[in-house]
């Protein structure tokens, strides 16, 4: 080749690498994020503006896919079913570059792909979801918002083959509204994790859900009817009492009742508060406004004073009535507010209980009466019991009785194995503690507390399937080994499975395969993994073997050109 | 204290702070001995003035002296006409042997020392002292809405503003104790400022609403100086114009207007003076004793609903008087006993004398005096019953009073008794005695007179911390007792005598409640309170009534009269705004 012909040829080798994808150039995130979804693992690789999916379409096989989730992913948050990821960009902001922030909504099954994108006017960088799955709201701007208040309401739809969309019809657009608007001057901050949602509740005009926001000094309820039609119309804000001098309650939780009838046959949905910085607890009965009022909405409001620090609070039923039981562990009570008078009583617990937690549904039969008094679980961090509340009346205890149950263990965290699906009619939580080598199973309808022991490994973490039939059980950073606990029998003993992994385990997701079955995918990353960060031990999940797992590696490289 | 104003869409000032809430309201009639000694019962008879041998009084002519028994005050001497009257029957059978010993011991009287919140139409009005506000509770809205109205700096005495003529329009009067001043409140108005005296703890407002009178009574101030009279009121013109400021009578008692609201009457400690409202001027002073030594305190004047009369009872002493505020002649009416009590109906048509003997008489007397007949036609004759009361509650339309007594460490069993005693019987009076069964400490008569509640202390071997009755007085039938987990505290009644709510308070137990009767029945229910009740009452357009607690956001519970055990609804925090965004 003469010199012009290798100066040709090097200038066109100069020009086609400069036509490679930068990704290459791009170093890999050193704490990349996982999310297990119900058919596939998300792992959001920040470096590269991405998810890469990870899938199991058969027993032996694992899929990788990237989506494009907008530049510079900062917040994510799956839904309560897992079958959705929702993913926050911040876009680009600077003088050279303009990429608008993002919202996009990713279908976590067997075959992933992306739902909707919403375009964002500023880089949010919080979001909540509506557990019934039909509404995101965004919020926190921070410096970008001249108006913290400035909301984002994000209609969600189900789209039920988000595939099969195209890239138009996954655009959707986002409601602004500001919270109070023009009509109401708020004047306190929201809380961190301010938003939730409720069901829908009996209200004048018609059942609707509610957004219930809390504040430093008020907790406003926005009408989700209204919001995208009429985004600053019907917002109802309550007030929280001056506690001490320029202090006001500040409203740690809120809960409500959906629907109450009356004597008289009407239904009025009830709402609680409880304060964080006060012995108060608000109750709050939603009612029609008198006919000559401006508003449809009027709050018949209560005060109660219950003696101590409350923890937690909840709407029960009792033979009585409507009431709201609030725990007091400092006093090793429960108290019981009727609603309707603000009388108290005051029940011995004998044991500092922080949490309740209505089972009723979980321990009832569908076919129950409505009025049914409410059975209530009862657990605290550093208790090495929990208890059963049934708030029916008794002869010797008119408040119902209480069950306990020693756990053996000091329970740290209960949860619902699921929240919808009961294994063969019957529900369980988890118990978990700290600094003990098992956990417990607690089978609600016989109140069996059942061991499950780790052997010698008080630093274990489990993950549990969205099934609810398995638990996954590991020590992350060095063991290399897992553990299968098989909760879909009614044994008396919850056997353990354990598997050898040739890797160090990072975490263990379970998750849907595409032929039907179940997959378990070990995570491994670090200095145990070669080619890449990240790699995969895949077993099946109902019958885990260690001779039939396959190992996948370079699972970041998929995707970059 | 912060306070954090907003400007709410709802056009009321959300506050936070600590809300006063209201006070209790309690009033018994006071009264005299009585003993439920055996014999004859009182013979009725209609003649004219005699001698009473029994006491030594001599009656007769337009002014006298007489002897009466030992231990009665000298009768004073009137500028009008003056009477002494005597039992019908002369001594009657009593027995006449009896040492007359020293005078009954002071009947226990229960006087209402408190503020309530006041009800106009379907509205509860309450004050704040801390914040400045007075909160308005909706009583017909489901919610018990509530509205917050700024007043001036403390608002703490409050009244009812009313008018006959539209009763939607609702209104209420509050005085300002740090800012001197008093606000005219009025539903969907601006609020109207009027300066007052300095000191100013009363108001007293006429039956239309045009007038209201600002004093100061003594009898609230704590620890006042000797040399502080009092003697300062502020005249304020509701419906427009100046209020004005105008000097009375040393220490004045009460105020009341007469029934064209031309005048206005306070009773001091001297006497009683008159305003003329056309100026406002004082215009004059009536007396209501020629005895420059008697103790003020010992006296008790009470003014009637038209304003045309005073009718004044001396403790003590066995005469009463009678005032004109036309002009000022007095008419003294003597009788054989001391009267220990005089109750007024409150249409102002009767009032009612009891006389009660010394110690160790089987019997009690009482006076019927219509008013104003028995100024000029006085009653011929006082009646007795073989019964022992010393204190008397009439009836709003004068048709019955209800005699008893509450020194039960002086007559036993008597103070177990009420008499029922109807005063326009074809016959003349007519009487029954109704046992309640533990000993009385007020007793209040259902507007319409068919019923009455009578408040009782539990006896010394019962375990119950308290009692009350329900006793029928229109039909012949037993009473009931009901007995209580805490001490009756206060009665509200309906207008239409259908219901009344009593009220319980046991602070050491920690026991508050209020008993909902149903009077014709004579059914009542339990409903547990919260906290301690501070007053009850009854707020007529919606037939509930209230019980006011204490809270210091406030509280309060409504009682739906038509509801079933009263269907409770309770609100706390009148100064917790809810706004909505429309």
């Amino acid at each position: 080749m003469d010199k012009i012909g290798r100066l040709v040829w090097i200038a066109v080798a100069i020009t086609a690498c400069k036509d490679i994808d930068t990704d290459w150039d791009t170093p890999a995130a050193a704490d990349y994020k996982t999310v297990g979804l119900k058919g596939s693992v998300a792992v959001v690789d920040s470096a590269l503006d991405r998810l890469v999916m990870l899938t199991a379409p058969t027993q032996h096989e694992l899929g990788t896919e990237a989506i494009s989730v907008g530049k510079n992913p900062t917040h994510w948050v799956p839904s309560a079913d897992r079958e959705r990821l929702f993913v926050l960009s911040r876009g680009v902001q600077s003088a050279r570059e303009d990429i608008p922030p993002t919202l996009t909504v990713v279908d976590g099954g067997t075959r992933p792909a992306v739902c909707s994108r919403f375009e964002l006017d500023k880089p949010y960088e919080q979001l909540t979801l509506d557990p019934e799955r039909q509404w995101a709201v965004i919020h926190n701007a921070d410096t970008y918002a001249e108006n913290p208040d400035e909301i984002l309401f994000a209609r969600l739809s189900p789209e039920a083959n988000c595939r099969q969309l195209s890239e138009d019809e996954r655009q959707r657009e986002v409601v602004q509204i500001t919270l109070g608007g023009e009509a109401i001057d708020l004047g306190d901050a929201l809380q961190q994790d301010a938003f939730s949602f409720t069901q829908e509740l009996e209200w004048p005009g018609g059942a609707r859900r509610i957004l219930v926001v809390r504040r430093a000094e008020t907790v406003q309820l926005v009408d989700l009817s209204e919001v995208v039609d009429h985004p600053e119309r019907a917002q109802h804000v309550l007030e929280m009492p001056e506690v001490r001098d320029n202090e006001f309650g500040l409203p740690a939780q809120v809960v409500y009742h959906p629907s109450v009838p009356d004597p008289d046959g009407s239904h009025h949905a009830w709402l609680a508060v409880r304060l964080g910085n006060d012995t108060s607890v608000l109750i709050y009965k939603v009612e029609s406004a008198a006919e000559d009022s401006e508003a449809s909405v009027a709050f018949n409001r209560n005060i109660a004073s219950i003696g101590g620090t409350a923890t937690d609070i909840e709407f029960v039923m009792t033979p009585e009535g409507l009431k709201l039981a609030v725990l007091v562990p400092s006093r090793r009570e429960a108290i019981l507010i009727d609603p309707h008078t603000i009388v108290t009583d005051s029940i011995d617990l004998s044991a500092p209980y922080e949490r309740l937690a209505r089972i009723t549904d979980e321990v009832t039969t569908a076919t129950a009466p409505e009025d049914t008094p409410d059975v209530a679980l009862l657990w605290a961090s550093g208790q090495p019991s929990i208890a059963f509340w049934t708030l029916a009346r008794t002869s010797t205890r008119p408040w119902g009785s209480l069950d306990v149950r020693d756990t053996e263990i000091t329970v740290e965290n209960a949860t619902s194995v699921t929240d919808d699906v009961r294994l063969d009619q019957r529900s369980r939580w988890l118990l978990l503690g700290s600094g003990a080598s098992e956990f417990r199973v607690l089978e609600l309808l016989d109140r069996d507390v059942r061991r499950v022991v780790i052997a010698n490994d008080p630093s274990f973490e489990v993950s549990l399937a969205p099934t609810g039939d398995r638990v996954w059980i590991y020590s992350p950073g060095n063991a290399r080994e897992v553990a299968m606990a098989d909760l879909s029998g009614d044994l008396l003993r919850i056997p353990t499975r354990p598997v050898y992994i040739e890797r160090a385990v990072d975490t263990v997701l379970d998750i849907e395969r595409g032929d039907g079955g179940y997959a378990a995918l070990v995570l491994h990353r670090g200095s145990s993994v070669t080619h890449g960060t990240l790699a995969v031990t895949l077993l099946d999940a109902e019958e885990p073997e260690s001779t039939d797992s396959r190992f996948f590696s370079g699972l970041l490289l998929g995707g970059v050109k | 204290m912060s306070i954090r104003a907003r400007q709410g869409v709802m056009g009321t000032h959300p506050l936070k702070g600590l809300a006063a809430g209201a006070l209790a309201v309690l009033i018994v009639s006071c009264g005299s001995e009585s003993d439920a000694g055996e014999g004859d019962d009182d013979d009725d008879y209609a003649y004219g003035p005699q001698t009473d041998t029994s006491t030594g009084v001599s009656s007769g002519g337009t002014a006298s002296s007489y002897l009466p028994g030992a231990g009665a005050a000298m009768s004073p001497t009137a500028t009008g006409g003056a009477y002494v009257i005597g039992y019908a029957g002369g001594s009657g059978g009593y027995d006449q042997t009896v040492d007359a010993g020293p005078p009954p011991p002071p009947e226990e009287e229960v006087e209402s020392a408190y503020r309530a919140p006041v009800a106009t139409g379907s509205y509860l009005w309450t004050a704040n002292p801390s914040s400045g506000y007075v909160a308005v509770i909706d009583v017909s809205s489901p919610a018990l809405e509530i509205q917050t109205l700024e007043a001036g700096n403390a608002p703490t005495y409050l009244v009812a503003v009313s008018n006959p003529e539209d009763p939607n329009d609702n209104a209420a009067l509050v005085l300002n104790v740090l800012s001197d001043d008093a606000t005219l409140l009025r539903m969907g108005s601006d609020p109207v400022t009027f300066s007052t005296h300095q000191g100013a703890n009363s108001l007293e407002v006429s039956p239309s609403g045009a007038w209201a009178v600002a004093w100061t009574d003594a009898r609230v101030v704590e620890d006042p100086d000797p040399l502080d009279t009092f003697q300062e009121v502020t005249v304020l013109p509701l419906e427009g114009g100046a209020e004005k400021r105008l000097s009375v009578g040393v220490r004045p008692i009460s105020v009341a207007f007469d029934g064209a609201e031309t005048r206005a009457f306070v009773v001091t400690e001297e006497g009683i003076t008159t305003i003329d409202l056309s100026g406002p001027n004082v215009v004059g002073h009536f007396e209501v004793t020629d005895d420059p030594l008697d103790d003020p305190a010992l006296r008790d004047v009470t003014i009637t609903p038209d304003g045309a009369w005073a009718l004044v009872r001396v403790d003590d002493s066995p005469s009463v008087g009678i005032v004109s505020l036309t002009d000022g002649e007095r008419t003294v009416f003597t009788f054989p006993d001391t009267v220990t009590d005089l109750d007024l109906s409150r249409d102002g048509t009767l009032a009612v004398a009891v006389l009660a003997p010394p110690t160790g008489q089987p019997y009690s007397g009482f006076a019927l005096l219509p008013i104003p007949e028995s100024v000029t036609d006085p009653p011929e004759v006082a009646e007795r019953i073989s019964a022992r009361f010393g204190s008397v509650s009439v009836s709003d339309d004068a048709s019955v009073a209800l005699l008893y007594t509450t020194v039960q460490q002086e007559y036993g069993e008597a103070a177990e008794r009420v008499t029922i005693l109807e005063t326009q019987g074809t016959e003349g009076t007519e009487h029954r005695i109704e046992e309640v069964r533990a000993p009385v400490r007020a007793v209040f008569p259902s507007p319409d007179a068919s019923s009455a509640i009578v408040l009782q202390e539990p006896p010394a071997d019962s375990t119950r911390a308290g009692a009350f009755s329900i006793v029928p007085v229109a039909a012949d039938i037993r009473p009931t007792l009901v007995a209580t987990e805490a001490r009756p505290h206060a009665v509200a009644i309906t207008p239409d005598g259908s219901h009344a709510l009593v009220t319980v308070r046991d602070d050491d137990k920690a026991v508050f409640g209020v008993h909902l009767v149903e009077l014709a029945t004579r059914r009542q229910d339990f409903i547990e309170l919260a906290s301690a009740p501070l007053a009850t009452g009854i707020v007529a357009a919606e037939n509930k009534g209230y019980v006011a607690q204490e809270h210091p956001e406030g509280r309060i519970t409504i009682i739906d009269f038509d509801e079933p055990g009263g269907s409770p609804r309770t609100v706390t925090g009148f100064e917790l705004g809810s706004r909505t965004a429309r």
